[in-house]
């Protein structure tokens, strides 16, 4: 029976993540398609505290007509809480970064992330339909059984950040490209799985051998503090301490700046389920040098470098020769900009308007 | 997608894939010639392994012994590449002409080097079975589930911050309390009428809170406070953590309070009378903790120097609250001390 209401479900609603501005979009598309549709969650954050419920205020009983759509990313209690409801449940998997990827550094995410790899074992068999943010993540649903998936790739708006800029950021950014060097570019949460600390090895090897007025901007939230401090004090030992900027979390404005002087964006990842940063960086015209890891290359599509030589040698060399061989640059440049035009929020949109009705039809009968 | 996109798509791979396989080239080329030292990427690697957290001692010793290895062989060809042919020839001769001497010593500095890399093996193997029968001294570890509530009722408190949060010029928005153990305080603002949610470290303090139905999730002060967007609370309740923080992570704990909250809203500050601390805390604890408690007016005086205005204290038994109003928009900027304590920023 078809569904009236699609209520989506995230363990923590954050207004600046990646996971939290696609919920935001998705809504919209739901209720454009004729559902009614909420978001709830367990926690969220202040500035988008008006824009969810609480799973708090969940009544008890099963609400007829009403489907679940799970945003599974890392382990949570409201996996299994949702779970256990009676209500039929889709799934959208954003992959769940592997624990020993943490190490020592984050302990807390390790548990999470074994956490979130059973969870998804379960809701994988006990959802009607899933979806998957690249066939990376599909890959991993069939190998535990799952069979009725659809790639859709999650819904941003990577025009949004061609909007009015940071002035500040900019100004300070400005500055700093006076005295010359080349601006290094990432974007992503400071967590040893985006392997900052490889970036910063291999601009340290730029610097010395290609460019030492070049800079590193590393822009995003921090994933507990020892990592993110440890990535701070091994610059500064290595002299790099004012060239190497960890900022912290930005707002749109300020990666819209940091964007725009960017002269080139590298990504040492060792894993992504789909990678964001990527298409806004393709899109925005600056050429993508990156890991050639996991959902990397699927998303990329032809649009960036990709590297199989991580060393730091190898990483500054690429660099080297995207900034300063300009047919590769503008090959690259142009190739990232034809492929960032598939993810356009518009097509995004009508992608998602059809995978939800493919999964409602197909779900007409629960899985076996 | 388009047969002509699947083209271009296509000649982009081609294209990309041959820049590759010359960059890999270069890559060689130059390290071929010795403009790429080996040494310099290796000590990249080893600086950054000292600032890795050392989980165990044996973990980091293993980490150690198996980087020490790697650079305990000393390559006896060495690059005679040069960017310039007769560079490269004379290399190329020298080379050949003192190629029996560099291998002679090469050989035997090899075998000092394996010789002492067995030592130390073997001394790896003996600490290890030391450790195993040697219960190492430890500092204690926290109390997981340290009592937060400022006393045994949190009425007065709670009264007192309604008080600020209602007062012409306090912004609607979310109250934050961090670390809010098992969620007693926060349950009281809550059922106060406040919308507040809490944050907590330790796992089953806040699962208790959050099977109370409360609106708590699993996080560190600063890593939460570096996360919420600026100016978007309302209030901030600072306890637990403010006890055993060093003073560098205190004052950055104020720094990023000052960035998260909004014009006109309240900080409040619950801590634990020092004296109060070291007499419950016990000499162990107390000696190893990383911070101690600071006065009641060491907290208004930190909160006075970032600007906060309407500082009050007030008693709550063995606990103290620092309640301060961050000052309004318009309000002139305060004058930060000798050390900056103005100047927080997430960056």
């Amino acid at each position: 029976m078809r569904p009236t209401r699609i209520d989506q479900v995230v363990p923590s609603f954050g207004g600046r993540d990646a996971i939290g501005a696609h919920v935001l979009h998705l809504r919209a598309v739901l209720r454009d398609q004729g559902y009614e549709s909420d978001i709830w969650c367990q926690g969220a954050f202040p500035e988008v505290r008006q824009q969810c419920r609480l799973l708090a205020d969940l009544p008890a009983r099963a609400r007829p007509g009403a489907w679940w759509l799970y945003h599974l990313s890392s382990g949570s209690p409201v996996a299994e809480l949702i779970r256990a409801r009676p209500e039929p449940k889709l799934l959208d998997y954003h992959n769940v970064t592997p624990g020993e990827l943490f190490g020592r550094w984050v302990p807390t995410a390790v548990e999470e992330a074994d956490a979130g790899r059973k969870q998804l074992d379960d809701l994988s068999h006990a959802c009607r339909f899933a979806f998957a943010d690249s066939a990376y993540n599909e890959a991993e649903l069939h190998a535990l059984g799952c069979t009725r998936t659809r790639v859709v790739p999650p819904l941003f708006d990577p025009d949004a950040l061609r909007g009015p800029v940071d002035r500040q950021t900019t100004l300070r950014l400005r500055e700093e490209r006076a005295g010359g060097g080349a601006d290094w570019l990432f974007v992503g949460r400071v967590n040893p799985a985006k392997a900052q600390h490889d970036l910063v090895k291999a601009f340290a090897c730029y610097r010395r051998v290609f460019d030492d007025r070049a800079r590193l901007h590393l822009v995003g939230s921090w994933m507990g503090q020892d990592y993110p401090r440890a990535l701070v004090r091994f610059a500064a030992r290595l002299g790099l301490g004012s060239a190497v900027h960890v900022t912290g979390p930005a707002s749109e404005a300020e990666l819209g700046a940091y964007y725009a002087t960017a002269d080139v964006f590298v990504c040492a990842s060792e894993h992504e389920g789909f990678c964001i940063p990527v298409v806004e960086a393709m899109h925005l015209g600056v050429p993508v040098v990156a890991r050639d890891a996991t959902a990397v290359a699927e998303t990329a599509a032809g649009g960036a470098l990709l590297l199989d030589d991580m060393s730091p040698m190898a990483v500054a060399t690429a660099v080297h020769r995207v900034l300063s061989d300009h047919a590769v640059r503008d090959n690259l440049v142009a190739a990232g900009q034809r492929r960032a035009r598939d993810f356009t929020l518009e097509r995004g949109r009508r992608r998602w308007a059809e995978a939800v009705e493919e999964a409602v039809r197909s779900s007409a009968r629960p899985p076996a | 997608m388009s047969t002509d996109d699947m083209a271009d798509e296509q000649a982009a791979r081609a294209y990309l894939e041959r820049v590759r396989h010359e960059i890999d080239d270069e890559v060689r080329r130059r390290r071929a010639a010795g403009d790429f030292p080996p040494s310099f990427e290796r000590r990249l690697d080893e600086l950054f392994a000292r600032f890795t957290p050392t989980g165990s001692a044996d973990d980091h010793f293993t980490e150690a012994l198996k980087l020490a290895d790697r650079s305990a062989y000393f390559d006896i060809d060495v690059p005679i590449g040069s960017r310039r042919e007769p560079k490269g020839l004379v290399k190329w001769s020298l080379w050949q002409a003192e190629a029996w001497f560099v291998k002679y010593v090469t050989t035997q500095v090899n075998h000092f080097a394996a010789s002492v890399m067995r030592v130390v093996h073997l001394l790896d193997e003996r600490v290890s079975d030391l450790e195993r029968d040697v219960t190492l001294l430890t500092p204690p570890p926290l109390p997981e589930e340290e009592v937060l509530v400022p006393g045994a009722d949190p009425a007065p408190f709670v009264g007192l911050l309604r008080t600020r949060l209602s007062a012409p010029g306090a912004p609607p928005g979310r109250v934050l309390h961090a670390e809010c153990a098992d969620g007693v305080l926060l349950g009281a603002l809550a059922g106060a009428g406040v919308d507040a949610y809490g944050i907590d470290p330790g796992t089953a303090a806040s699962d208790r809170a959050v099977a109370s139905g409360l609106d708590v999730r699993r996080d560190d002060v600063l890593g939460h406070l570096g996360s919420v967007g600026d100016e978007s609370l309302a209030g901030l309740v600072l306890s637990g953590c403010v006890d055993r923080m060093s003073l560098a992570e205190r004052r950055r704990m104020l720094g990023l309070a000052e960035l998260a909250l909004a014009p006109g809203a309240t900080l409040a500050v619950i801590g634990t009378m020092p004296e109060a601390w070291e007499r419950t805390a016990g000499p162990v604890a107390a000696d190893l903790a990383p911070g101690r408690p600071l006065h009641p007016d060491t907290w208004a005086h930190l909160v006075g120097q970032l600007g906060f205005t309407g500082v009050e204290v007030s008693p709550l038994g063995d606990s103290f609250a620092v309640v301060a109003t961050k000052r309004a928009a318009d309000a002139p900027a305060p004058h930060a001390g000798p050390s900056g304590a103005g100047a927080a920023s997430r960056r």
